[in-house]
């Protein structure tokens, strides 16, 4: 008899319910099809209902087992998955962010006449590599994730068939994607062939950076995330795919893949090479330099809002990864403190830009914003909240972010990056500035924007909005004891 | 020592508390769409500001001019992990500066009642929200509390240039945040070193300046911050950061090009509010962080910030002369007045540091007079330039007083405010260096050059331009405003002592610290750093 | 001396007394210079009390002339403004050193200070200047009230027929001047010279012993006689002065024309001031408006820092985005895949040699 493995299904729980989750989204649109054509609303929100619905049990799920402080392992030697409390901090971070952008997505793709049902599926599908990539402690765990990832969201970049920049971008994500998952790849067969496992534990024992083998190995397999994170000089896919898509997928994309890819990448440094020896952090150390640099100067001549953010978001990659070269416990709590707080800001930003969307236009010039103080005051201070937010200043969410990111990289002495960090955050404020600006200090044009306000994106708005609020104020205090929490994650981390 | 009532606090939130509760009710009077009208806000906005002005006179009466240390201290956790507290409390110098801004902020809203004609109600809030802003910036013990409160004003500013300022309002708004950031970011990073070079002397994480009461964690003061060693862990460089920061804010020359822009641009009771609090915090970021916590480079650097201080106040003055448009010449003059406080603050004297400190609060009354006189006359004829006026004493014979009243105080007659800080600072700044001294003398002859000749080609000659002949003179609303501002400027003249008494420990509090933290330093830097100190001091002590 | 010679010519009844003013201060600080520092504060006193009634008298002429400061437009006007002219005249005696009016108590203190002054180098010179300024002093008075109230009217017609005396309001306070201007040197008469019978040589100067305990002048030993004899000196020429004065602008009005036209040159140099006013302009005022416009404020200011160092970091910024990152940014993915193939080839060079 084939002695049955001592599998803890457990461990994949939420990747079962988000397959079930997105199988059912599948199977109801097939069977609303008749409905459909009759009441599309209603056939739209049928599938939104149980993606959220799926999404709030993964949230609701992890943040239990968060608390509880389990861990649970796939399998006792060979774990593959590891749903610890790092794992389900990122998961919770994943679902909500998911959650969100379904509930903007709503409204959106109807606006925009795209409102098919497998946007959905591929949603959840999308999350469920996330989910996959953040609690892996494998290779091949982590690749699948990755590719389980990445494919559905090339689907959904190029979600709006009639539109040539759609298309686009689909088409570029995936020809660079592919590429880097090429790359990553090799070097994940470079490290099995240094290391002679693919288990993180394993290879941890047998990692010798003065191996040649090894070395390119984890050269290669950095390089395959820095794309996903959009760390120069891999980021220029950023921009064009950003731009391209539909704006409630790029809303999806900037936050959970970045939360995935940098959990992925946490765990991977942390995990299989120890936090990385010095010649790693200087790698690092120029990927964040130049990000940063890059990020945010190319900024300051957008003139399209999802470009400009798009640009933000390489900026953000770059601080993120200051949380990485620093190298401590300190540095990873930081980083998905920052996360946390760029997850709300973001998503804040794009559920503006997608609360302006009318007559099936993207609102998304920044000539687009003028005037709206007077003909959409909330809007207009939300923007402003989050925009405030990206660039850090105290009070926000992103301040809190930064703060500790900077701590943590001083803290190691590197005050060289940090005073780097610091310029380019003062030409990240002339950007984030522009905005305002426009809204504030010029008049209004003659045609009106959209003046309805969809109570799905009501919700979005005001969730986001509170969270960076109180995360920018009381972040341990009350119910978001953010820090706490991330502190705990990063102990789990660092206590392999 | 901690406070029974949170009287401190009270002030510093009062403002925004009332600007919330007026978003809160307006959001709810939308809702139903309807709005509260603009009388309603600007009326609420008042009462908050004079009743704002009423508890500081509580902790000015409650203030004890004998005692050394903070008063009205009070505690409470906000991040404690991290040692962020809510700590704030007065000593002699944030006591003037509060009442300082608790004074001009309702003389403001006043005097631009009528002024604010688009979006009255953002108006007020910002308004509200900048005083917390400031209150909370001057009470503020704990750094990273400072930094926040710091860092929070840019904003409510911001705004306030950008959508009810002038022509070029949007570049000035712009130029002024970006400025200011840019030191302050640097400041930032730094006092993250602070933070972690405390942690590697003590073992605890904290950003409070001092001890605070009931806690057992030793302040930032008494981190020992090297004079030599890894760069950046340097009381130069870290000192540098610092004096980024503030000295933009002061403005010190040559980071000063923001100003005109911004003060020109700016709505009236933007400039003075601007010119009368926010350059205010600078000068004092300079005494309660930038002096004790770094002072042997503080003494070292003495030399160039004379320099530059001596730069600012010829410079501005010689180019307040050449302005065309008053407001410009007044915001220049600024950089020179504030090229006096720092000359008297980094003689670091008794006499010189207190000169410097009341000259702050003198240059926020005369200066923000002085805006107020401009926004007048702006007001009624649209235009600031000097060549449209000429004669206009006759018209205008209250205005003509009042605004000659003020040039004197600004120049610094004798009987005047402006006199008696002036006259400290040179003292103090003898001391220091007789020739920089001998040299800035002449900046009080300049001032008195650029405002008298001001003063005569507007308001002296025949009425040329026929437009100035229908001119009316002060309304009531616009004379009360103009006696409340000139009041201190008499009192703080004839009798300063008032003023100076309160003055007196916290400045010598100050030179204690800075010579107490030299000694315990090595090399030959601190050792003229303590020389210098001690001598102060006991200069000091011998008056 | 400077300023007195000034006095001499000029026109305008108001520059007549400024330039005598800046002189009179020259004797106080003359006073000052050599020890006398009660006698100096002495003359400051008894100069407020005249000066002050010349000025409001010549306002009253002024006002009374409708606004007319010239006194080439004047004369004859004893006969309109008959009080006007009586205080006025009081103030030219006290100023000229009259005997016993105030002036003559502080000045003649003054020069004896002077004389006396043996510590001071060249103190011979210095009261030479003082006395011949005295009697200057004495003849451009009496000159400005010959011109004013004396002598032919030379006052336009349509002003003639309006001029009157002011009112009580100005009288007044001429009056109160007037009176302070006569008995004010009693204040601190010098014992030598103290007419006041009884009066205890030791107590005479009030004044100096008052400010004695504050200010330590210096104090020579002299003799009444020298004393009086000295203040008979300076009566003398002060008479001169005025005698002069009166026969130039009073018995002989023609001689002052043809004077100024022998003099020519140095008549000129004199009226226009030295032409100090006109250097100063030149050498320092535009010199320095010059560089504060241009220099400062459109070089430095505007050009240099704002320009070059704000605006063009700015510019700088902005430069790199568009002038060098953007062409990264091709959009050509053949582009992106080349750039981060050269990025792994990076990476992973460092992280095998390193």
């Amino acid at each position: 008899m084939i002695p049955a493995p001592d599998l803890e299904l457990r461990a994949v729980l939420p990747l079962i319910l988000i397959s079930l989750g997105a199988f059912a989204v599948l199977l109801a649109e097939l069977m609303l099809k008749k409905q459909g054509e009759k009441s599309p609303a209603f056939a739209s929100a049928v599938l939104c209902t149980l993606s959220v619905g799926t999404l709030a049990a993964i949230l609701a799920s992890s943040a239990g087992m968060f608390a509880e402080g389990t861990s649970l392992a796939f399998h006792p030697t060979h774990p593959f998955v590891r749903l610890d409390r790092f794992a389900n901090f990122a998961i919770a971070m994943v679902a909500l962010g998911a959650l969100l952008s379904c509930l903007l997505s709503y409204y959106y793709l109807r606006e925009l006449k795209i409102d098919h049902g497998e946007y959905y599926a591929l949603v959840l599908l999308a999350t469920s590599g996330m989910i996959l990539l953040v609690s892996a402690v494998d290779l091949i765990a982590v690749f699948l994730g990755i590719e389980l990832l990445s494919i559905p969201i090339y689907v959904l970049a190029g979600f709006d068939r009639r539109k040539l920049r759609s298309n686009e971008s689909a088409l570029k994500y995936f020809l660079v994607g592919s590429f880097a998952s090429a790359i990553l790849l090799y070097g994940m067969a470079l490290l099995y062939g240094a290391t002679g496992s693919t288990d993180f534990a394993a290879i941890r024992k047998a990692f010798d950076p003065s191996q040649p083998l090894a070395a390119l190995g984890l050269a290669l397999v950095v390089v395959g995330f820095t794309f996903k994170i959009s760390a120069v000089p891999f980021h220029q896919w950023t921009p064009d795919v950003y731009e391209g898509a539909p704006t409630s997928v790029t809303a999806f994309m900037s936050v959970t893949v970045k939360v995935a890819a940098f959990a992925g990448l946490m765990r991977i440094v942390v995990d299989a090479f120890g936090g990385g020896d010095m010649a790693l952090r200087d790698v690092l150390w120029w990927l964040a330099a130049a990000t940063m640099i890059v990020g945010n100067v190319m900024a300051v001549i957008q003139e399209n809002v999802k470009r400009l953010l798009a640009y933000s978001s390489v900026a953000h990659a770059g601080y993120l990864l200051m949380g990485l070269v620093a190298g401590t416990q300190a540095g990873w709590a930081a980083m998905l403190f920052y996360l946390l707080a760029y997850l709300f800001t973001n998503l804040g930003a794009f559920a503006v830009i997608i609360a302006l969307t009318h007559r099936g236009q993207d609102a998304d010039r920044i000539e687009d914003f003028t005037g709206l103080a007077r003909t959409r005051p909330a809007l207009a201070a939300l923007m402003t909240l989050f925009l405030l937010s990206l660039a850090g200043i105290p009070g926000t969410a992103g301040f809190i972010g930064k703060l500790q990111v900077f701590l943590a990289a001083v803290r190691e002495g590197y005050v060289g990056l940090t005073i780097i960090a610091v310029l380019t955050s003062l030409v990240s404020f002339y950007y984030y500035l522009r905005l305002p600006v426009v809204m504030y200090m010029r008049e209004p044009g003659a045609e009106l924007p959209r003046l309805r306000l969809h109570s799905a994106e009501g919700l979005v708005l005001l969730v986001c909005a509170i969270a960076v609020i109180a995360l920018g104020l009381l972040p341990s205090e009350g119910p978001l004891q953010a820090i706490d929490w991330t502190r705990e994650s990063a102990a789990v981390l660092a206590g392999r | 020592m901690t406070a029974a009532t949170p009287l401190l606090s009270w002030v510093t939130f009062a403002p925004f508390a009332v600007a919330l509760v007026l978003l809160v009710v307006e959001s709810a009077a939308r809702a139903t769409g309807r709005r509260l009208p603009a009388e309603l806000w600007r009326g609420a906005g008042l009462a908050a500001a004079v009743l704002t002005f009423a508890l500081s006179i509580g902790l000015w009466t409650g203030f004890d001019p004998t005692r050394t240390g903070y008063q009205f201290v009070e505690y409470a956790p906000w991040l404690p992990q991290y040692g962020i507290h809510w700590f704030v409390g007065l000593d002699g110098i944030s006591l003037l500066l509060t009442l300082l801004t608790t004074f001009l902020m309702p003389v403001v809203l006043v005097a631009s009642w009528n002024d604010i004609e688009r979006s009255p109600r953002s108006w007020v809030f910002f308004m509200l929200a900048l005083e917390t802003g400031m209150i909370g910036t001057f009470a503020a013990l704990n750094l990273f509390q400072f930094y926040v409160f710091w860092e929070l004003m840019l904003i409510p500013m911001y705004f306030i240039i950008g959508v009810w300022g002038g022509a070029r309002r949007v570049y000035a708004a712009v130029k002024f945040f970006l400025f200011t950031m840019s030191g302050s970011l640097l400041m930032l990073v730094a006092i993250l070193v602070l933070y972690v070079l405390h942690h590697q002397q003590f073992g605890v994480w904290t950003f409070d300046l001092v001890q605070g009461p009931g806690s057992v964690v030793q302040g930032l003061l008494e981190t020992t911050v090297p004079t030599t060693g890894i760069w950046w862990q340097t009381q130069t460089w870290m000192f540098a950061a610092f004096f980024l920061a503030f000295g933009v804010k002061v403005p010190i020359f040559p980071f000063h090009t923001w100003l005109p822009d911004a003060h020109v641009e700016a709505p009236t009771a933007g400039s003075v509010i601007l010119a009368g609090v926010l350059l205010k915090m600078g000068t004092y970021g300079f005494v309660r962080f930038a002096l004790p916590l770094f002072p042997v480079a503080s003494v070292e650097f003495a030399p160039l910030v004379f320099g530059l201080a001596l730069a600012g106040i010829l410079y501005g003055a010689l180019v307040s002369m050449v302005q065309k448009d008053i407001k410009k010449l007044v915001a220049y003059s600024s950089v020179a007045h504030l090229g006096f406080v720092m000359l008297g603050m980094f003689a670091l004297n008794v006499e010189g540091l207190e000169g410097s400190i009341l000259q702050m609060v003198n240059h926020g009354i005369s200066t923000g007079a002085l805006f107020l006189l401009v926004g007048m006359i702006y007001e009624r004829r649209h235009t600031r330039e000097i060549a449209a006026f000429g004669g206009i004493a006759k018209p205008m014979p209250v205005y003509a007083a009042l605004f000659g009243i003020t040039v004197m105080s600004s120049v610094g007659l004798p009987m005047l405010n402006g006199f008696v800080g002036e006259f400290l600072i040179l003292l103090g700044a003898f001391h220091a260096s007789p020739g920089v001294t001998a040299a800035a003398t002449f900046g009080v002859v300049l001032a008195a050059v650029y405002l008298l000749w001001m003063f005569r080609r507007v308001f002296f000659g025949p009425v040329e331009n026929p437009e100035n002949r229908g001119l009316i003179d002060l309304g009531l609303r616009e004379k009360a405003v103009m006696v409340a501002m000139i009041v201190p400027m008499f009192w703080i003249g004839v009798y300063p002592d008032t003023f100076l008494r309160r003055l007196h420990p916290p400045v010598l509090d100050l030179l204690h610290i800075m010579e107490a933290k030299s000694d315990a330093l090595a090399g030959p830097a601190a050792e003229r750093a303590r020389a210098k100190l001690l001598a102060a001091l006991e200069a000091g002590d011998a008056r | 001396m400077l300023a007195a010679t000034i006095a001499l010519t000029q026109r305008d009844i108001k520059r007549v007394l400024a330039y005598s003013t800046v002189s009179q201060l020259g004797y106080m600080f003359l006073a000052a210079g050599c020890g006398a520092y009660s006698a100096a504060i002495f003359h400051v006193v008894t100069h407020a009390f005249f000066k002050a009634l010349l000025f409001l008298g010549s306002g009253a002429v002024i006002l009374a002339m409708h606004h007319e400061q010239d006194t080439d437009k004047m004369g004859g006007l004893r006969a309109s403004i008959p009080w006007t002219h009586r205080w006025f005249l009081l103030g030219v005696l006290a100023i000229a050193g009259f005997p016993f009016f105030s002036g003559f108590f502080s000045k003649d203190e003054i020069l004896l200070s002077a004389y006396l002054a043996h510590d001071v180098p060249g103190h011979g010179a210095l009261y030479a200047i003082a006395l011949a300024t005295a009697g200057i002093t004495a003849f451009y008075m009496f000159r400005l009230h010959f011109r004013t109230f004396l002598g032919k009217s030379r006052v336009e017609a349509e002003v003639k027929s309006h001029v009157h005396e002011p009112s009580q309001w100005i009288l007044a306070p001429l009056g109160v001047l007037g009176v302070l201007s006569i008995f004010g040197g009693f204040l601190g008469p010098s014992a030598a010279l103290n007419i006041v019978p009884g009066v205890d040589p030791a107590h005479s100067n009030s004044l100096a012993n008052f400010l004695g305990s504050v200010l330590h002048g210096v104090h020579h030993e002299v003799s009444f006689a020298t004393e009086r004899g000295l203040a008979a000196v300076s009566v003398a020429v002060a008479g001169a002065g005025g005698l002069l004065a009166a026969w130039l602008y009073v018995w002989k009005p023609e001689l002052p024309a043809r004077i100024r036209a022998a003099l020519g040159g140095l008549h000129r140099v004199v009226a226009n001031k030295y032409w100090v006013d006109e250097i100063y302009d030149a050498v320092i005022v535009r010199p320095l408006v010059s560089l504060s416009e241009n220099v400062l404020y459109r070089g430095i200011d505007a050009g240099l820092i704002d320009g070059a160092m704000v605006n063009g970091s700015a510019r700088l910024v902005r430069g790199l985005a568009s002038g060098v990152l953007r062409h990264f940014q091709s959009g050509l993915t053949q582009g992106y895949l080349f750039l981060m193939v050269l990025g792994t080839l990076l990476i992973a060079s460092y992280l095998v040699a390193g």
